[in-house]
């Protein structure tokens, strides 16, 4: 068959298309190869490259550095001067040695063959022995024989062994000898081979890195292997290990896991691929500042090698608040002194020099910026052996983003600001990749989980720290304190009363009682209230849900036209009904003979520890705010004082909470509320735990004060307020006082039904009732025309389930209504609903609430939600768009001025704010939180479909808290290897405990961890008139609590107080605490000294270790040389950790003084010499923490009755009685043991003159009473200049022997030692003996036995060492207590006082005027 | 450049060194002046405390007072004893050496003794127990070591020494009306007030000086003097609360 001639297509043509077409082919090949090869990430891989071949350059350049060099010639040199020196000394003896080290070694050989073959001879003489006894019995001469043989060769063997043995020994010796004598010299040979390390190993890395940082390359150091190792296609050739290889890094992580869908997987984290250096060290930014500054000197001589001109040295910077220049070129000494942007400063102008050389010498610039920078924490993240580090955690598990991505948008990196925003979008999709590829509004919309803002990366913290409070500190500095700070808010300002977490156990009604209303508050008052809280007091922690700003008149809409108009009626409702329940209450009766006076109460309510919850700007304010003002806006104090007299209450109350630090600072910005008493320049803390009491008067009746104060629980059972065990007259002179302090600006009024509020009932219970029925029977409801209203209102009040009850309540029920007039059933009802509405019962005890369910969502898993099902309302994704296109709507975000001028107070501004509300859960969260009803912005709603969530008025830091803890609420997705177990060891109690001691506030008082007690900023420091609380007549630090205390003990302690320091105003509340709330707190003690002890341990052990090593090494060395041996441990490299724990811990727990370590102040020796200190204190106080819980007693001792009282008179001898008591007696003279049988214990107190009353073993006693015989003549309180004080009550009587005589009791100043045995633990009373201000700082316990030496040492009546006489002391009373003895001082009887002596003392006054 | 600076530096220095040596041949300049009392007098009335806790402090048969506030009403006008007066400001960086001598300070009828005093840094401090009564020794000290020790015995004595410049209050737990103030300095240049009221700092190099009075009630004020070489000037400071 032919071949057609005629085809259907032209090749020609088809040649040309194919031509064509390869030639489009080819090229977009070439394009794809491009665009796959030039990949951002691969510019910051070579970056990376460069900046650590420079790095490797300056190394090099500082290794050679002319008096480096120098340094290691004088170091050979001195190793050549030392060999000499050595063998022109002591040559001949080194000789010596050695040859007579050969000859021992070679006796040493005969003797150990000879030994080792006669010792097998001995086995078998031994096993013959053993064949014959058992096949002939002991009596068989054969037997004996054998016997005899065994002793023998068993005598030879020990013989030989022992000549042995000497010949080892010998050789130690001498080998000893040899080694003391060419120590020395070893010593040195070290040095110079460190040194050479030193040089060496920069020079090989310089040449590693060579081709790679000069420009151009090719010049280099095969600069082609680079090349061709990162070349497209033939990349994959390099090992993934190889120097400069460009690659795709990433991190599988089977323990981190991710839902994609239905499928939960591994993750694969691709950061490290751009974020190359994070867990490079020579990257964080301090390390290379040093690098950079260390590296001038050697490049100037690089330069000037070169004939260049030098650099200069940059400028120092100041040390922040001392004007004290830093020494050039050692700047990053003080690099942690120097605050932020110094320090930014300061490593532009390195960088910048560091440059210059190298483009001057030709080679790349380097930029040590993001993305090569190392992560800022390494100690904590990432490095191997941090506690989280990369290899198994990776990155996005904390940060989020998307995990597998390397282009900077997809990976969903979030910009903190909007100008951030701005600037990426520029860099990153619009210039870099030249057409818009992926915005950040898509990766918002498709990815659930972009990256976490800095300020909410907490969140993730709770996936393995599931108690979240076991997260406290590392290094020192505080951790997880915006998740904790989350956390806490969350239970303590009642979210979670609305709010369900399956986690956070049974909260407590935060809100109080209001079961009994109407015997505590006024109806005008608790409408006002309800209305707008902060109007009555502007630091409540009670929420706004009126005046917001979709229930104001100015934001009214079709389908609520008078917001205003219709809340002010919903209030009257919530107040009717809240009264028309209220149940009868009687307040604890006052005794008739009691009245209370404001003036002592006053005292009373400074000096108990009241202030330690409850902020009172009526005592202090002036103080406080005047003092502010003079340091913060520099006026004169008399301005200042006229400023502040000027202020409403309101105004005082808002100053406060603007200026000074909060409960939350303390936590969030530790450094801001730090009080140090010997500064002047603190700020208070304005504590909200607690209501701020200046306007209570205002609020509440004396009587219902009284009866508070006596018994807070008799109000409100569930209150956390503790009762303070008042006596009846304690408690009267508070509620005085309490009364008195008014608030001014408060107007209480009434929202009264009139006929236009009662029309706004009627169409609010319309709106309703027609809900759920027709609009007709609506109506006959509303009008009550069938008895129905009457009827729902009677079943709304029967809550029971019990028959009988529900009997009763019903019968309440009927009477209740049955006088009420038809307006005020329908004002019941609707508050009624209005209460269920609003959920006020959530926080509240109501009446009629008791089984409702909270109104809240629940956010047990609240950020798993898809961002879709969050309602951003019209804030859609072009936000910024939209406030510039419909201003009137959107162009803010929070206060706007024409609102209600009330909202205007503590919301947050525009301009405080950085608004930016982008799509994500943290913007959702926040910004609620900040403004709850922003979501109802525009939108048309009936009144009860608003959002109703409450406002808070919370800070951005308090949003920004709770925002963190909210994000934390998810599935955690890690594998249980990773997750913290609180089951064994200390994390769990020590994570419960924290809880507690946060809940019930034991922190405002006590030092538990690294607190600062609120109540410390009421300490007076310098001598003053009124003297309320000091460091010593403080509540105890509880450091070490639990290797203190007893458990028992302390178990029944916390849930029934037996006041221990009579002598202190401040007192330790009962609170109403459970048993298993009082195991935890005792575990959480135990376990704290648990940890104390371990961490201790763990820094002082390589410390000692190394001090021990040192000293063997210096053995010959001179004397002096040898107590130094070792000293110098806290300038070791490898112990820099170790000392900085030690000195961190020694500093905080007061053993020591931050300025004696610093070199900057003190000489070397005493820095020496305060770390030696700090040593010898870290040793004591581990050994005394380091106790394993749960704790045993040893035994107790039962002395002979010699050693008993001898005991007893050390006891006596050593002045113990002149402050303690020991058994129910009082210290000092007043006891008298035959003439008044009776013994005394005076507790307290009270008025002065006649109308003084003396509180006896728990009764108290006016002027006059007579006791036992006894006339009580008076009392007194005497404060000392000190700040001590001395309560002291007189008595006068006849005695046997017919004489009048008059006694004085007198309160103990420190604790009754009856109860040692059973409180304190026996081995930490001999401690405490040793060094009662390490354990308690600032006690009052002065040291008896300084440096462990009795002060009877080597008296003939106490023999025995000191630690005899202390044994003497702490058995002693063990065994009086356990045995109910007591001790007694001589009798003294009231004298007159005496006459001045003349003499030359500065205090024998002739113008006393007494 | 740098050789300029250096030359610059090296003469500065000899001059400084110069007149160093010029000022220490001539530390005679004298300072002195009394502490006057203007206002209520009666106000600040000292009264008797009740030393009935411890017998032992009775036995030395003598009435013990407030010790806050003690006037010389004899004088004209009326002066103010345990006024500490010191060079606060002016002495550069001279530094001095501490006497080899203890200061002492004693207890004696459970009263300190001085009741205010001063002492240089790194001299030595004996503290005595004069009374056959337990006392404790409890530095409220800023700077230096909080020193808490007791001497149970009469007779009992103890050596110690402050290293750093501070003032701080020193009671006794146990008699809690006893109390002194310390102020440790680092340089000899400090006084106080007894029964004339007045104080002289003798010795200074020629300068301007800022002289402070501290009193633990009225607290503190300061003058500015300044003294030529073998001078003598006076400054009296008036409390007038």
């Amino acid at each position: 068959m032919p071949v057609p001639e005629q085809r259907l297509y032209s090749p020609n043509k088809l040649n040309r298309w194919f031509a064509f077409s390869s030639v489009i082919m080819t090229a977009s090949l070439l394009w794809l190869i491009e665009i796959d090869y030039n990949r951002p990430w691969r510019g910051f891989q070579e970056g990376y490259f460069v900046d650590k071949a420079a790095l490797a350059h300056l190394d090099y350049l500082d290794a050679m550095r002319s008096d480096r060099q120098q340094e290691i010639a004088e170091a050979e040199q001195r190793v050549r001067d030392a060999e000499e020196l050595l063998e022109h000394t002591s040559g001949a003896k080194r000789r010596a040695l050695e040859t007579e080290l050969v000859q021992v070694g070679l006796k040493f050989n005969v003797a150990d063959g000879r030994w080792s073959r006669d010792s097998q001879v001995l086995e078998v003489t031994r096993d013959a022995y053993e064949k014959t006894l058992n096949r002939n019995g002991a009596d068989n001469p054969k037997t004996k024989a054998a016997n005899a043989k065994l002793l023998a060769d068993d005598e030879k063997v020990s013989r030989l062994l022992a000549e042995k043995e000497k010949y080892q020994d010998e050789q130690t010796r001498i080998k000893g000898a040899l080694e003391a004598i060419t120590v020395g010299v070893r010593g040195l040979s070290k040095v110079v081979r460190d040194l050479r390390a030193v040089a060496e190993s920069a020079m090989k890395k310089d040449r590693e890195y060579r081709g790679v940082l000069e420009a151009g390359g090719l010049l280099g150091d095969l600069p082609i292997v680079s090349a061709v190792i990162n070349a497209p296609l033939l990349d994959f050739l390099a090992a993934k290990t190889a120097l400069r290889h460009e690659h795709v890094r990433q991190l599988v992580l089977p323990d981190i896991r991710q839902r994609l869908n239905y499928l939960e997987t591994y993750t694969t984290d691709r950061c490290t691929t751009c974020h190359i250096a994070i867990d490079d060290p020579e990257f964080s930014k301090d390390r290379l500042a040093r690098k950079l500054e260390r590296s001038l000197p050697g490049i100037n001589e690089e330069l000037q090698r070169r004939g260049k001109d030098g650099l200069e040295l940059p400028p120092v910077p100041l040390l922040t608040g001392e004007e004290k220049a830093l020494p050039p070129g050692k700047v990053t000494d003080y690099w942690d002194k120097l605050d932020r942007p110094q320090q930014d400063a300061y490593f532009d102008v390195l960088l910048g020099m560091v440059n210059d050389y190298l483009k001057r010498t030709g080679r790349n610039a380097i930029d040590l910026g993001q993305p090569l920078l190392a992560h800022p924490d390494l100690d904590l993240y990432i490095s191997v052996d941090s506690p989280h580090p990369m290899s198994a955690m990776g990155c996005t598990v904390c940060h989020e983003g998307n995990p597998q991505e390397t282009d900077f948008v997809q990976a969903a990196h979030s910009a903190a600001t909007h100008e951030q925003r701005e600037l990426w979008e520029e860099e990153y999709y619009t210039s870099a990749m030249g057409l818009p590829n992926v915005t950040f509004e898509t990766v918002e919309h498709f990815w659930d989980r972009p990256m976490r803002l800095r300020e909410h990366t907490e969140a993730a913290c709770a996936k393995c720290h599931s108690q979240i409070t076991d997260i406290a500190r590392f290094n020192g500095e505080r951790r997880g304190a915006r998740i904790n700070q989350g956390r806490f808010l969350f239970t303590s300002v009642g979210c979670i009363n609305c709010h369900q977490i399956e986690e956070l156990p049974d909260a407590r009604r935060v809100g109080p009682n209001l079961a009994y209303i109407a015997a505590k508050l006024q109806p005008e008052f608790v409408e006002q209230w309800i209305y707008f809280p902060q109007s009555f007091r502007p630091s409540t922690r009670m929420p706004h849900f009126f005046l917001q700003e979709n229930n104001l008149d100015a934001t009214g809409t079709p389908l609520d036209e008078t917001p205003e108009l219709r809340t002010e009626t919903e209030v009257a409702a919530i107040t009717k009904y809240l009264f028309s329940v209220s149940k009868e209450w009687t307040p604890i009766e006052r005794p008739a003979d009691v009245t209370g006076d404001a003036d002592r109460g006053r005292k009373l309510f400074r000096s108990l520890g009241c202030l330690a919850c409850h902020a009172n700007l009526a005592e202090f304010g002036e103080e406080w705010i005047t003092t502010d003002l003079v340091q913060r806006e520099r006026l004169e104090e008399e301005t200042a004082r006229h400023r502040f007299l000027g202020m409403t209450y309101t105004q005082r109350v808002e100053y406060a909470m603007e200026h000074f630090p909060g409960d939350m600072d303390t936590f969030l910005h530790p450094e801001k509320a730090r009080f140090d008493p010997n500064t002047d320049d603190n700020k208070p803390t304005f504590t909200r735990f607690a209501p701020e009491l200046s306007g209570i008067g205002s609020k509440v009746s004396e009587d219902w004060l009284y009866s508070w104060v006596m018994e807070p629980t008799h109000y409100s059972p569930d209150t956390i307020m503790p009762s303070l065990r008042l006596l009846p007259g304690e408690a009267a002179d508070i509620a005085a006082y309490l009364v008195t302090l008014k608030n001014a600006d408060f107007e209480a009024g009434r929202f009264e039904i009139n006929d236009e509020r009662g029309r706004e009932v009627d169409d609010l219970l319309f709106l309703l009732l027609s809900s759920q029925r027709s609009e007709r029977a609506s109506r006959s409801i509303i009008h009550d025309e069938g008895g129905e209203l009457t009827e729902m209102i009677k079943a709304l009040l029967v809550v029971s389930l019990d028959v009988e009850q529900a009997a009763e309540e019903k019968k309440w029920a009927a009477a209740l209504v049955a006088p009420m007039s038809l307006e005020e059933k329908k004002l019941m009802y609707l508050g009624n609903k209005m209460i269920g509405h609003y959920g006020c019962y959530t926080c509240h005890n109501i009446y009629g609430f008791e089984t409702t369910t909270p109104v809240g969502t629940e956010l047990t898993a609240w950020a798993e939600k898809p961002i879709s099902q969050l309602d951003f309302a019209f804030y859609d994704h072009a936000f910024h768009d939209m406030r510039e296109q419909r201003e009137e709507d959107f162009g803010y975000v929070y206060r706007q001025e024409d609102w209600a001028s009330e909202l205007r107070r503590r919301s947050p501004t525009d301009d405080d704010m950085r608004e930016q509300i982008t799509h994500t859960h943290a913007g959702f969260a926040k910004h609620k939180l900040l403004n709850p009803r922003i979501w109802d912005r525009e939108k048309i709603k009936l009144p009860y479909d608003k959002l109703k969530m409450p406002n808070f008025y919370f800070t951005e830091d308090e949003a920004d808290a709770l925002s963190t803890y909210l994000l934390s609420r998810i599935p955690p997705r890690v594998n249980d290897v990773l997750k913290i177990d609180y089951k064994g060891g200390d994390l769990g109690p020590i994570a419960k405990g924290r809880n507690l001691t946060r809940e019930f506030n034991c922190i405002a008082c006590h030092e538990i961890e690294d607190n600062v007690p609120t109540i410390q900023q009421y300490f007076r420091r310098s001598i003053a008139d009124e003297v309320e609380f000091d460091a010593v007549n403080a509540p105890p630090s509880l450091w070490g609590e639990g290797a203190k205390v007893q458990y028992n003990w302390f178990h029944r302690f916390l849930q029934q107080v037996e006041p221990l320091r009579p002598w202190l105003q401040v007192r330790m509340p009962s609170f109403n605490i459970t048993g298993e709330q009082a195991t935890v707190l005792a575990e959480y003690f135990a376990a704290l000294s648990n940890k104390d002890a371990k961490e201790l341990a763990a820094a002082r052990t390589p410390v000692r270790a190394y001090m021990d090593s040192q000293a063997a090494q210096s053995v010959g060395a001179s004397r002096n040389d040898a107590a130094l041996a070792g000293t110098d441990w806290f300038e070791q490299d490898s112990l820099a950790d170790e000392a900085a724990d030690l000195r961190r811990w020694g500093v905080e727990r007061k053993l020591i003084r931050a300025a004696e370590f610093d070199q900057l102040v003190a000489p070397h020796a005493n820095v020496i010499d305060a770390h030696r200190r700090l040593l010898v204190g870290v040793d004591f106080m581990q050994s005394l923490y380091d106790v394993a819980y749960p704790f045993v007693e040893p035994p107790r001792v039962h002395a002979p009755r010699e050693q008993f009282e001898r005991g007893q008179r050390f006891f006596t001898d050593m002045g113990c009685l002149q402050c303690h008591v020991l058994g129910d007696m009082l210290p000092g003279p007043a006891n008298n043991t035959d003439d008044f049988v009776q013994i005394y214990r005076l507790d307290a107190v009270r008025g002065e003159g006649e109308e003084a009353v003396a509180t006896i073993n728990g009764t108290p006693y006016p002027v006059g009473t007579v006791i036992d015989g006894l006339t009580m003549t008076g009392a007194e309180t005497v404060v000392y200049p000190s700040g001590d004080v001395e309560t002291k009550a007189y008595f006068s009587g006849t005695n046997k022997a017919g004489e009048d005589e008059q006694i004085m009791l007198q309160a103990a100043s420190a604790p009754n030692l009856s109860l040692t045995y059973r409180r304190l633990r026996r081995s930490w009373v001999y401690q405490w003996m040793l060094q009662p201000g390490w354990i308690q700082p600032g006690t009052k316990m002065p040291q008896n036995f300084a440096n462990g030496v009795s002060p009877f040492l080597g008296d003939p009546s106490y023999p025995g060492t000191s630690a005899d006489h202390i044994h003497l002391l702490v058995d002693y009373l063990y065994q009086a207590g356990a045995t109910s003895e007591r001790a007694d001082l001589p009798k003294l009887v009231i004298e007159d006082e005496g006459e001045f002596d003349e003499d030359d003392g500065a205090l024998d006054d002739e113008d006393f005027d007494d | 450049m740098h050789r300029g600076k250096a030359i610059v530096l090296a003469l500065v220095g000899a001059l400084t060194m110069g007149w160093g040596c010029q000022a220490m041949a001539d530390d005679n300049a004298v300072i002195k002046g009394k502490i006057v009392f203007k206002g209520d007098v009666a106000k600040y009335k000292r009264s008797t405390i009740k030393t009935n806790k411890d017998p032992q402090c009775k036995k030395s048969k003598k009435k013990i007072g407030t010790y806050a506030v003690i006037f010389n009403k004899k004088t004209d006008p009326i002066t103010v004893r345990n006024v500490m007066v010191y060079v606060k400001d002016g002495l550069g960086d001279r530094t001095y050496k501490a006497p080899d001598e203890p200061v002492l300070l004693t207890q004696f009828g459970c009263e300190y003794k001085p009741h205010v005093f001063g002492i240089m840094a790194g001299q030595t401090l004996t503290v005595k127990n004069g009374d056959a009564t337990n006392h404790n020794i409890h530095f409220q000290s800023k700077v230096n070591t909080q020193h808490n020790f007791t001497q149970p015995k009469k007779g009992m004595t103890k050596d110690l020494t402050l290293l750093k410049e501070d003032t701080f209050f020193v009671k006794c737990d146990v008699h809690p009306w006893m109390g002194c103030h310390i102020q440790v300095f680092d340089h000899p240049f400090f006084a106080v007030t007894g029964k004339d009221g007045t104080f002289e700092l003798k010795g200074l190099p020629a300068g301007k000086y800022t002289i402070e009075a501290f009193h633990e009630k009225f607290g503190k004020m300061s003058m500015t003097v300044e003294v030529a070489s073998g001078e003598t000037k006076t400054a009296d400071f008036t409390y007038a609360p």
